[in-house]
Order: structure tokens, then sequence, then C-alpha cells
């Protein structure tokens, strides 16, 4: 029993409920698009629970399922936030299609390579490159804009940052995730859950400033593109 | 355990450890970069203004110096061709003919108010006439001239013991009130014009009031009659220049009210 609660109350757990709780304080209707942080992370939340309820209720040999669903669709909605991005809007069509093709290679990953029950690491590893290269190329356009802006109070720099750092490490864990859960069976230390837990964290943590920072934002100016 | 998984796992935690510094000194560069954009786009815009400054000060002596030639010219040429004219005209013998004769005395009456009107408008022209007048002096001129037209009334308020600004503060000064008074005559249709001054230890406050038609001022600004809000912008340009506060306020039926205002360590010369 313990051992299933801590499976579901652990620090992702507790850093998604956090960042679902502040979507809903922060967000609203003058926030505009970012409102659909609520939505994704009450997905992602219903995933985790899914997930918890397959590994230890039913137990099934693996929970894959719902977590490659939510992959697809997490990659697909930052892609989709940085469309919204004014520095972003040069290459608007191009990342558009990008969200197309990625859609596309995950489906066809899901429904004939690595299918259902096995976690999709192609698509993860190919996710998590995308959203590495446009973090920092919009992190590139930021700097080369000719106008000042407060970075620190820029919703969309705090995505770019938050998504780097997950994304980056993330990619370093699946690569090297067997290694690391045989690391775990003969020395009893979860590296692979302390770093996937530091890498939420983080991810969660800068949502949660990108909430705090969008607020303001509105508030200072109403209308909002 | 293989030694080798041992390594891929230290390898694994220090790279993370590395990713995470990354990203913290990813935060720290851009922040400073971003800085330094910050104070170039500052010291850029100050570099502007006093680009703009300059430039307008040059404007200013330039017409200055326009109305000064105009009004010289005004005075040697014009006026002296009138004065001989109704030098002419009053040298001319008597004549029988009554009707001729009321048309020769009405020529000279014509030809005296020309060379009045001339003379206050070679006056108000002149920089050199203004300065030695001083501001409230050369106001209150301004106004009688207004006044004398008989279509609009004057009246001028003074607070505070007057005290003289510097010269070229009084003819900048003096340019924005004329240009009020153009603007008012030309199309606010007042039937009065309202002037206070008021001088005290902390500041040099001039209000115009007239109680003409008002103007819109918001569509001024986004394009529409592009002269008249031209000349609102260089009147709030001047004033800027020497450090004055320039408003304007307006109401369509309610008349319109300008305000300068110059505070203390702008002014200097106190009587």
């Amino acid at each position: 029993m313990h051992r299933m609660l801590k499976g579901y109350f652990n620090i992702i757990g507790i850093a998604e409920w956090c960042c679902f709780v502040a979507s809903l304080l922060l967000l609203d209707k003058k926030t505009t698009y970012w409102r659909f942080f609520q939505l994704f992370i009450f997905i992602v939340i219903c995933v985790e629970t899914i997930g918890w309820y397959m590994n230890y209720i039913i137990r099934r040999p693996t929970n894959a399922l719902p977590f490659n669903l939510l992959m697809l669709l997490s990659f697909v909605f930052f892609i989709w936030l940085f469309t919204k991005s004014k520095e972003m809007q040069k290459i608007k069509t191009g990342l558009q299609l990008l969200m197309l093709l990625f859609s596309i290679v995950g489906l066809v990953n899901f429904f004939f390579l690595q299918k259902f029950w096995k976690y999709n690491s192609y698509t993860q590893t190919l996710g998590d490159i995308l959203l590495v290269i446009i973090s920092a190329y919009f992190l590139f356009l930021v700097l080369k804009a000719p106008e000042y802006k407060n970075l620190f109070g820029y919703e969309y720099f705090w995505l770019a940052n938050g998504l780097i750092v997950s994304s980056m490490g993330s990619m370093l864990l699946y690569y090297f995730g067997d290694s690391l859960y045989a690391y775990y069976k003969e020395t009893k230390i979860p590296v692979y859950d302390y770093i996937n837990s530091v890498l939420n964290v983080v991810l969660y943590g800068s949502l949660i400033i990108g909430f705090i920072c969008r607020r303001k934002t509105t508030r200072l100016s109403p209308v909002l593109s | 355990m293989p030694p080798q998984n041992y390594q891929i796992v230290t390898g694994v935690v220090i790279a993370t450890i590395a990713f995470l510094l990354a990203g913290f000194f990813i935060v720290i560069i851009i922040a400073y970069a971003n800085s330094r954009k910050k104070k170039f786009i500052e010291e850029k815009q100050i570099m502007q203004s006093k680009f703009q400054n300059e430039l307008l000060q040059t404007q200013l002596e330039i017409q200055e110096q326009t109305l000064k030639n105009i009004s010289q010219e005004i005075h040697d040429n014009i006026g002296q061709a009138l004065s001989l004219a109704k030098l002419n005209l009053n040298t001319m013998p008597a004549i029988n003919d009554e009707a001729l004769q009321q048309k020769i005395t009405n020529s000279k009456e014509l030809v005296s108010k020309a060379i009045i009107d001339l003379r206050d408008l070679s006056r108000s022209l002149d920089t050199d006439y203004v300065q030695e007048m001083g501001l409230q002096r050369a106001i209150e001129y301004e106004l009688e001239l207004i006044k004398k037209t008989g279509t609009i009334e004057t009246t001028m308020m003074v607070e505070g013991s007057m005290f003289r600004l510097e010269k070229q503060k009084e003819l900048i000064l003096f340019r924005i009130v004329q240009e009020t008074f153009n603007n008012i005559i030309k199309h606010a249709g007042a039937k009065s014009i309202n002037v206070n001054i008021n001088y005290s230890a902390k500041s040099f406050t001039l209000v115009i009031i007239d109680d003409g038609k008002g103007v819109n001022l918001q569509p001024l600004s986004e394009g529409e009659n592009n002269n008249f809000g031209l000349g609102i912008r260089n009147m709030h340009n001047r004033a800027k220049l020497i450090g004055a506060d320039f408003k304007m306020n307006s109401k369509i039926g309610e008349g319109t009210e300008v305000k300068i205002i110059l505070n203390e360590g702008n002014n200097e010369n106190k009587q």
C-alpha cells in the first residue's frame, strides 16, 4: 500500500498537481491560448493516474500505451504554442508543417514500429531533439531582435528554457535507460527516477513561472496577439 | 554489474548536472546580453533626442533670422514706399470735385492704416524688439493688436512678481504664444482670449484660454489634417527644447486651453 501511494504521490506527481492548480488560478480568458495548459495538464494527470492504475492495481506488464499517446500530444502542443509567439511568426508555416510531419511519424511508430505497448522511445527522442532545436532557435531570435524585452517577464522565455533542459536530459535518460535500470537492480539506487524527477520539476517549475508572466503581461496590455 | 555500466551511469549523472548548469548559464548569459541591449537602446534614444534637439535649435535659429530679415525688409522697403505715398497724397493740392476729394481722403486713411499695421507686423517679427520688450510686454502687445481688429476681446491677468527668463526661452515662448493666437484667429472662431501668467518662486506658468469651437485632438494625432497636428507638435517640441511642459486641452464646443509650465531651475533674472 505504501509503495502504491508512493508510486503516485512522488515528486513528479506533486509537481504536476502544483502546475495544474497554478494553471487554474493564473490562466483565464485574458491569457488566451495559454489557457489550454489547463486541459493539457489535466490530461497529463489523467494519463499518470491511468498509468499508475495499470502498474500498481491491475499490474499490467507494461503501461506504455497511455504514455505513448500523451507523448505525441505533448510535443505537438508545445510546438503549436511556439507558433503563437511573436518571434516565430516568420516560420509559423514551417512549424505547422513540422507538427504535421511529427504527428505522422509518431503515429507510424505507434501503429507499426514500436507499436502500442512498448514505450515509443524513437518518438520521444525525435520530439526531444525537435523541442531543443525550436527552443534554442526561439532564444536566438529573442536575443537577435532589435527591441529590448524583459526576458525574465516573458512567458515564452521560461517555456523555452524549461523545455531545453528537460528535453536534453530526457534524451540522455532514454538513451541510457537500460544501463540505468541495470544499475538500479544492482545497487537499488534509482538514478533514473532521481534524474527524471529533477527534469520534471525543472519543466513544471518553468511552466508555473511562465503562467505568472503570462498573467502579468495580459494584465498590463489587454490586447495581446 | 560490468564496470562499463557504472561508467555509463556516472556519465549520465554528470551530463544531467551539466545540462542543468547549462540551463542556468543560458539564463545568466541571455540576461546579461539583454541588459547590454537595453543599455545600447537607451544610449541610442538619448543620442537621437539630442540630435532632434540640435536640429530643432538650428531650425529655430534659421526661422528667427528669416523673420528678422522680413521685418527689416518690411520696415526699410515697404514701409518707406507707403510713407512716400502718404506724403504724396498729403501734398496734393485741393480739388474741387467732392467725390474725388473724398476718395483721396479715404486713400490717405488706408495708407496710414497700412503703415501702422506694417509697423506692428514688423515689430512682432523682429527678434531684438521682442527680447527688449520682454515676454510679458510682447504678449500684451500681441493682444492689443488682436483687440484692435474688433472681432475678439482679450484680457490678461498676471499673478506674482514679474521676473525675466533667459532671452532664448522668452523668444521661444513668445513664438509659441504667437502660433497659438494665429490658430485661434484662423480656426477657433473665438469671441475672447484670456491669458494668465503666474510668476512663482518655483515656476513660470502661462495659460491661454479661448471660447472658440474647440478641437478634437484625437484624430489629429492619427494623421487627419496633418498641418494642424504638425503645428501642435512643433509647439510641443519647442517647449520641450527649453525644458517646459506643454499641455493642450480642448473639447468640441467648449474652447481650448493651452498651458505652458517652466519649472524652477529653468528660470533666471528675477527682478
